[in-house]
């Protein structure tokens, strides 16, 4: 258990990084925000373009990164991944953390480079808004009702599952409420292709050059350790052998018994053992 | 790049506070998991200091009251699937075994084709399950008159010998069910349930797939080929397994399953793998 | 400063843009907070660790998984619910590809339970559909997971690892009695709520 703890504390630390990309992200926001004319606690937020598929975005995935990371911080949290360990709610999570929060933000910025690359303009920002919307919304309807199921204790890796059974019968409607979720998130795949094929052979063409983002507060200094990964794979690779080194070691240390590999493809022919 | 000198050295903050934290981070967390967490145990009361840390190590198992086994009251068979025992096997011999399996010709058949429906088909059978049933004939532990005087004639090398032979002798059981695939034989509409129950299982009672160890989905040491065998063995089997009169399953595999089994439904998992009679003559 | 260097790309700020000491005094203290929320975390995780002795199962113990029916803990004979000294129960189940073996385990309320597995194949799962009881099943180790269980009734045990073609047919139910229904058992005898 002592390791356990240890791997479970550093794994606590992924929230440092991730919130303060989500300070850096926000404060951007605020900064571009208030840079138009939003004024007060909260204006910069209306003062935002929101017709930009970008920055539509960037507000969806933040939402998806919010509930995915709460689900993500009960798996790494010590005793309280056994409610949930190889149940659907390990795949409803990296499907929220990876299939919304981060494939959402691929399609944006396919819509910002599609244009940049091959000077064709998107048709409609409309669609391309519509089509994130529908992602969002499918992805939520996919992965809420999939948590739950793996809180009512569905296991993952189960091929078929008998409905009949009356413990089992209870996930019935919300595995048909994922499946519609699914269809949603098919048919939004379906709109970005076809936004992305009719605005290629659309008539609207422009230059637009490359584009990159500049800090409006460049950093004076940057420390050489923080701005190269020297420093942090060393320390990366201690930890790793501290935390996991003794914990896989362990089988050198221990009296294994062997396992034997059984044949599962055919009737062993004299043995059956590799 | 000049920029990268010194970003390892500890000299430099950067790289100091990242150490000291990473450092903290580390001893906090072994100390709060070795010398706190592991002290307690759920229904048991704390460890002491050096018996958490040795059980956080993996050194010490668990010390709770549980550790007194009960004595072994019977064990299933002598035989266990490890890598001496399946050496034996692989080293038998079907040129020998030819000879010894002609005492076994007057019940067993021709060559294994077994013309009585109590009795198995042998050839093409598994070689593992032929070493092993008669391992388990010799000892008592399936308990048969007849086969168990026959198999304390054999010794260990002979089982080998004569189970590679049958398993090497061609047109076998996969051989007779193929062949009455082939027919088309009509398949009854009860056959449905056993086919399901073949291929799927039944979870809600906990019934694996017959076909996820006896194949063809996937093969499990020591389990039979089915198909092709006589249906009635396979039922009486079925139904001794799951009255407890034959006992000598591994880890209680088949009677676990076989007790989940309804007599109608061995039936028909009996009749779904079992070779068609007229199939049967038409061989001979 | 041996390691800083200028920023070629630093120029004067636009009109009505945060300057740059206000913008890591923000950053400063977004940090602190992110530290509390992580120091609360941990501290929960702690507390209850010590309170509610809640952990991830991790136990180590090795038993050469081909040879279990041939005697020791798992032999047949000592398969089921067991009851121990203190008034607590331990549970030993092997898990084989595909059958939890017994496949139902009686055990009775608001009691110590001591599960105690090991797997005579592959990898399995061990998952109490609703509780926390929740291990993987190592072929050489025995794997432990203590409990006890305060609602009566029938607990799904579905194998939550991928163990073989027979995976999904692979599920056994704990039936949870009343503690005055569950039989006296000696130190040999062991129950369970398979039909004979």
């Amino acid at each position: 258990m002592g390791f356990k703890f240890l791997q479970s504390f550093l794994t606590f630390f992924v929230v440092l990084p991730t919130l303060l990309t989500v300070y850096s992200i926000c404060a951007s926001l605020e900064i571009a925000g208030r840079h138009r004319g939003g004024r007060g606690l909260l204006g910069w937020i209306g003062a935002l373009p929101w017709d930009e598929p970008m920055v539509l975005v960037a507000a969806l995935s933040l939402v998806m990164l919010g509930g995915g990371g709460f689900g993500g911080i009960i798996n790494m949290s010590y005793a309280m991944n056994s409610m949930i360990h190889n149940t659907s709610w390990v795949p409803a999570h990296f499907h929220l953390i990876f299939g919304g929060a981060v494939v959402i933000m691929y399609f944006a910025i396919a819509y910002e480079m599609w244009p940049q690359i091959t000077g064709k303009l998107l048709r409609s920002k409309k669609l391309a808004r519509r089509q994130l919307w529908l992602w969002f919304w499918g992805i939520m309807i996919v992965t809420i009702p999939w948590h739950i199921t793996g809180l009512m204790g569905q296991p993952r890796r189960v091929a078929v599952f008998d409905y009949d059974d009356p413990l089992v019968a209870r996930t019935g409607p919300l595995v048909i409420i994922s499946v519609i979720g699914g269809m949603i998130l098919l048919l939004s795949a379906i709109l970005l292709i076809f936004i992305l094929v009719r605005s290629h052979f659309g008539e609207r063409t422009g230059e637009i050059p490359l584009r990159y983002a500049l800090a409006v507060n460049p950093p004076a200094h940057v420390p050489s350790s923080l701005n190269g990964f020297a420093l942090w794979n060393t320390i990366l690779l201690v930890l790793m052998l501290v935390a996991y080194g003794y914990p896989i070691g362990q089988f050198a240390l221990l009296k294994p018994h062997s396992v034997p590999a059984y044949d599962v493809t055919s009737h062993s022919d004299g043995g059956g053992a590799r | 790049m000049a920029r990268d000198k010194g970003v390892l050295r500890l000299t430099n903050p950067w790289p100091r506070f990242a150490w000291l934290a990473g450092a903290a981070i580390v001893g906090i967390s072994l100390a709060l998991g070795f010398l706190v967490l592991d002290r307690y145990q759920q229904n048991d009361p704390p460890l002491g200091l050096w018996g958490a840390i040795c059980w956080g190590l993996g050194i010490t198992a668990d010390l709770g009251p549980a550790r007194e086994a009960a004595p072994t009251l019977r064990t299933p068979s002598r035989i266990a699937w490890t890598s001496s025992t399946l050496g034996q096997i692989r080293a038998g011999d079907a040129q020998h075994g030819s000879f010894i399996a002609l005492n076994c010709t007057a019940c067993h058949g021709e060559g294994g084709m077994s013309q009585s429906t109590f009795i198995p088909t042998l050839t093409g059978m598994d070689p593992a399950v032929i070493f092993k049933q008669l391992d388990d004939y010799r000892s008592g532990k399936r308990p048969w008159g007849v086969m168990g005087a026959i198999a304390k004639a054999l010794s260990i090398r002979d089982s080998a010998d004569v189970a590679a032979y049958y398993a090497a002798r061609p047109n076998g059981l996969a051989a007779i069910a193929h062949e009455g695939s082939l027919r088309g034989e009509s398949r009854s509409k009860e056959s449905d349930s056993a086919r399901h129950l073949a291929f799927m299982g039944d979870e809600q009672r906990g019934i694996p797939p017959c076909t996820a160890c006896h194949g063809p989905h996937g093969y499990k040491i020591g389990a039979p080929p089915l198909a092709g065998q006589h249906a009635a063995y396979i039922e009486r089997q079925l139904a001794a397994f799951a009255q407890r009169l034959r006992q000598n399953d591994i880890n209680e595999q088949m009677r676990t399953i076989a007790m989940q089994l309804t007599p109608s439904e061995m039936h028909a998992l009996a009749a779904f793998y079992g070779a068609p009679e007229s199939s049967r003559v038409a061989n001979k | 400063m041996a390691e800083t260097e200028t920023n070629p790309l630093r120029r004067p700020l636009p009109d009505g843009i945060v300057p740059e000491g206000e913008v890591t005094r923000t950053e400063n203290r977004w940090i602190a907070i992110v530290l509390g929320m992580l120091g609360v975390m941990m501290a929960v995780i702690v507390v209850t660790g010590v309170t509610n002795a809640l952990h991830p199962p991790s136990n180590v113990e090795i038993i050469d998984p081909t040879t279990l029916h041939l005697g020791g803990e798992f032999a047949e004979s000592n398969l089921g619910t067991a009851a121990e000294p203190d008034g607590s129960v331990t549970v030993r189940l092997i898990a084989e590809q595909y059958n939890f073996v017994p496949e139902c385990v009686r055990v009775p309320a608001d009691t110590p339970v001591k599960f105690r597995l090991s797997s005579a194949d592959v990898i399995h799962g061990f998952l109490l559909v609703g509780t926390n009881v929740n291990t993987m099943v190592v072929p050489g180790f025995v794997a432990e997971v203590r409990t006890s269980f305060n609602a009566l009734g029938d607990y799904r045990m579905p194998c939550h690892e991928f163990c073989g073609v027979g995976h999904q047919g692979m599920w056994a139910h704990v039936n949870v009695v009343p503690k005055g229904r569950f039989p006296h058992l000696s130190t040999t005898e062991r129950t369970s709520c398979v039909q004979q």
